[in-house]
Formats: C-alpha cells, structure tokens, sequence
C-alpha cells in the first residue's frame, strides 16, 4: 500500500487514526522506501520549538490596557467566573509530540511494550532506540557525507541539546567503528541524540544517549536487543545505549572505550 | 443559558498571559517587526472591544489569535504593502535566550530563518501545530481552514524543511 505525503505527515505529527496507525507500523517493518519517504519528512520539531521560543523574549512592552480600556466606551459587563487559566497544550499533545519525535523514521515501536529485562528505571527509550536500530541496513550511512565540518555541525548540535560537550576527535578516533553522523532525537520530551557509525564490517551502530534525570550510574550491561549486539550504562547524569550489529566483541570493546572517555 | 461574561481585570489578565505568545505569533504572521508592533497593539484593542464575544468556556489563545489573523488579512496587510512598511525584517531581530548560550541564539536563528521562507499559510500552520501543540483540528480552526488543509501545509513544509536542513548540513 502507498500513502500521500499527508498521510506519512499526519503519522509523524500523532494525528492519524490508531487503526491506520498500525497499519503504517506493520507495513515499515518490510517496507524500506516508506522509510525513506518518512526520512524526508523528517524535521527536528524540538527545534522548531525552541526556535520559536526565542522568540517570545522579543516581544515588546505590552500596551496600557486601562488606558485602552478607558478609551473604550462601552460599560463593564458584570463580573463572572474567569476562565481556567487556558492550558493550551494538553497532555494528550505533549505524550503525543513526545511519541512523534521519536518515531520520526521509526515507526516499528508502538507494539512493543517494555520488556527488556532491567530497564524499567526509564521504561521505553531503550526499546524505542532498539526498534529504530533495527531498521539500520548497511546502506542507510554509506552514502552520508562525513566532511569533517558537516560532523563538527552535528555534534554541537547534539552536544547542544544534551548540554554537554562531545569531541569529535574522540568519536572519530574509534578503532573499527566509522563515526557517520549525529543526530538529534527526542524521547518524551527530552532530547535523545542518536550517534551513528559503521562497522568496519559495515554494520551500522549506534551510540544513543539521553539525559539520566538524576537516576544513580550504572555498570555497563551487555544485552541483545531485537537480535542485534548491545550494551547499556549510567554515567554523569547520562544514559548510554550502544546498539547495532552482531559483533558482541566490537560492541563490548567500543562501549568500554566510551563509557571511559565520556 | 446565560453566557458568561470576563470582567475588565479578567480579560486584562488574559490578555497579558498570552501576550508574548500573541508577539510571536503577530512577528510569524507579518515576517517583519514593524507590522507585528501594529498588529500585536491593534490586536490587543480588537480583543477588548470584542470580549463580549468570546465564550469563556473556551480558549482565550485561540479565539485572540483568530480574530488577529482575522485583522492582519482584511485590514492592515494591504496598508503595510500600499505603504511599504516592513523595512525591519524578522531576520533582523535578535534572539535572546538567557537560559542559553550564543550557540543556541545561532541554532534558533538557522531555524527560524528556514521557517519564515515559507509562505504564511504553512508557517503558520508550523508555529501552530509544532510551537504551540495544537492539534491539527485546533489549527484548523483559529486559520478558519479544513483540517485536510492544514495536513498538506504542514506536509509541504516538512518537506522544504527536511530538504533545507539536509542542504545547510551537507555545505556546513
């Protein structure tokens, strides 16, 4: 089935019928170029946000009320109840922004619910990093362009989002993984970064990392994710997920290297 | 059943809580900051000759916005283009945000700067769904268009956006 861009745009955006929905999630598990169509109607919406924000701190003296009021003629009409204070964003629309930022070009995740042994501390953004990991293919990060100033651009946006620094030299510098790009996510709220490599065996993986809330670290812990190789700690106010590939090896070598220089 | 009314106090208080939301919204819709101070006053008297109108069991943020957009269409639009205001463009304004170093004010700007190129109808329908929350529904009712509408501006949109961010990335 092919859906109009209205339709992926609605998807993304929480807007469409659960039963279509899932629908859409059924078909990206087997579908690569809906993928590719979502990927294009990918924008980082926190962004927009704070943007838009910014620009709330520009706005100039308010008018004199009273004194508009006085000018106009007509008589108060008698006092009643004030409105609720108008809560313009619901929290139906803040679950489903969160949600949506999340599945930009993941899609896969609604039917999955928590189950992957200890990680109820922050029940879900592993599971949804793992889905999305999971429609990685090899040719995903081949054909991304990796001058070294298009990365340096990501990772300060990255770096930004998280508040917190991250060296590009570092993450260049791992022996049999290719840093590709980084990549800004979002998980109920809060930013999710997404750093991207390849294997020298070109599997693709990833280092995920999202702000800890003040949760206590934790040891790196290995795990299998949706088949692929993982690894999983709590450091500095940080958790971390490195995911991707069946190379058990490079993934425990590549996540002690991290956990160290993080 | 009788419909409530907001006293002086009240409508001056609701006025006020939206009031920078109202700014951004008057900068979005204008482009440019000399139109969004006109729009953003004459906005604010429009909404206290007409407060009897509004319903308060309904949204305040809202219903000031439609009327604004209301204002900005009919009446002062064409006097801005006859008169030829709109010489302080919004890429002219400078970003503050205290709670964030000078990286994010550039980030902002980059941000922004893709946003206003697009038309008014999909801007607005991108300040509305995706910096104020609203639901596609609730958009389509303060830009007074069907909500299939609204799904195709945000749908062009996401495309000039995702295509531009990519460009920006790819010559950074």
């Amino acid at each position: 089935m092919s859906y109009s861009q209205e339709q992926l745009t609605a998807y993304l955006d929480g807007e469409l019928p659960n039963a279509e929905s899932q629908a859409l999630e059924a078909e990206l598990a087997n579908n690569p170029a809906l993928c590719v169509q979502l990927e294009e109607l990918a924008i980082d919406r926190p962004a927009i946000a704070s943007a838009f924000d910014q620009l709330l701190a520009t706005a100039p003296p308010m008018p004199d009320l009273a004194a508009l009021q006085d000018s106009i003629a007509e008589p108060a009409p008698a006092p009643l109840p004030v409105p609720a204070n108008d809560n313009f964003v619901s929290l139906r629309m803040l679950i489903a922004s969160s949600f949506v930022a999340v599945c930009l070009g993941v899609g896969v995740t609604l039917g999955l619910s928590g189950g992957f042994g200890g990680q109820k501390q922050q029940p879900g953004w592993i599971d949804f990093v793992a889905s999305y990991q999971a429609l990685y293919v090899p040719e995903t990060l081949t054909n991304v362009k990796t001058d070294t100033a298009t990365l340096e651009a990501e990772t300060a946006r990255a770096a930004h989002a998280l508040s917190r620094s991250l060296n590009v030299a570092q993450l260049e510098s791992l022996q049999g993984l290719d840093f590709k790009r980084a990549q800004v996510l979002g998980f109920k709220g809060k930013p999710l970064v997404q750093l991207a490599f390849l294997s020298d065996s070109g599997e693709p993986v990833a280092l995920c990392i999202i702000k800890a809330n003040g949760a206590a670290d934790e040891a790196m812990a290995p795990k299998t994710l949706q088949g692929m190789e993982a690894a999983s700690w709590s450091k500095g106010g940080f958790k971390y997920l490195l995911i991707g590939g069946q190379d058990k090896a490079l993934i425990n070598r590549a996540a002690r290297e991290f956990n160290a220089r993080m | 059943m009788q419909r409530k009314l907001l006293d002086h106090a009240a409508v001056s208080e609701a006025i006020k809580t939206v009031y920078p939301r109202l700014w951004r919204y008057c900068l979005t819709l204008t482009g440019n900051h000399t139109d969004a101070q006109d729009l953003v006053q004459a906005a604010c008297l429009r909404a206290l000759e007409k407060i009897r109108q509004f319903d308060p069991e309904s949204h305040f943020d809202r219903w000031i916005f439609t009327i604004t957009r209301r204002m900005w269409l009919n009446e002062l639009r064409s006097k801005s283009v006859r008169q030829g205001t709109g010489v302080d463009p919004i890429e002219e304004i400078e970003l503050i945000d205290s709670s964030a170093g000078p990286e994010s004010n550039i980030l902002g700007r980059e941000v922004l700067d893709g946003i206003m190129a697009l038309p008014e109808a999909q801007r607005m329908a991108v300040l509305l769904v995706y910096a104020e929350g609203y639901s596609y529904k609730e958009a389509s009712e303060v830009l007074e268009v069907p909500i299939g509408t609204v799904m195709s501006r945000l749908s062009t949109a996401r495309v000039k956006l995702a295509s531009q961010f990519t460009t920006q990335e790819g010559e950074g």
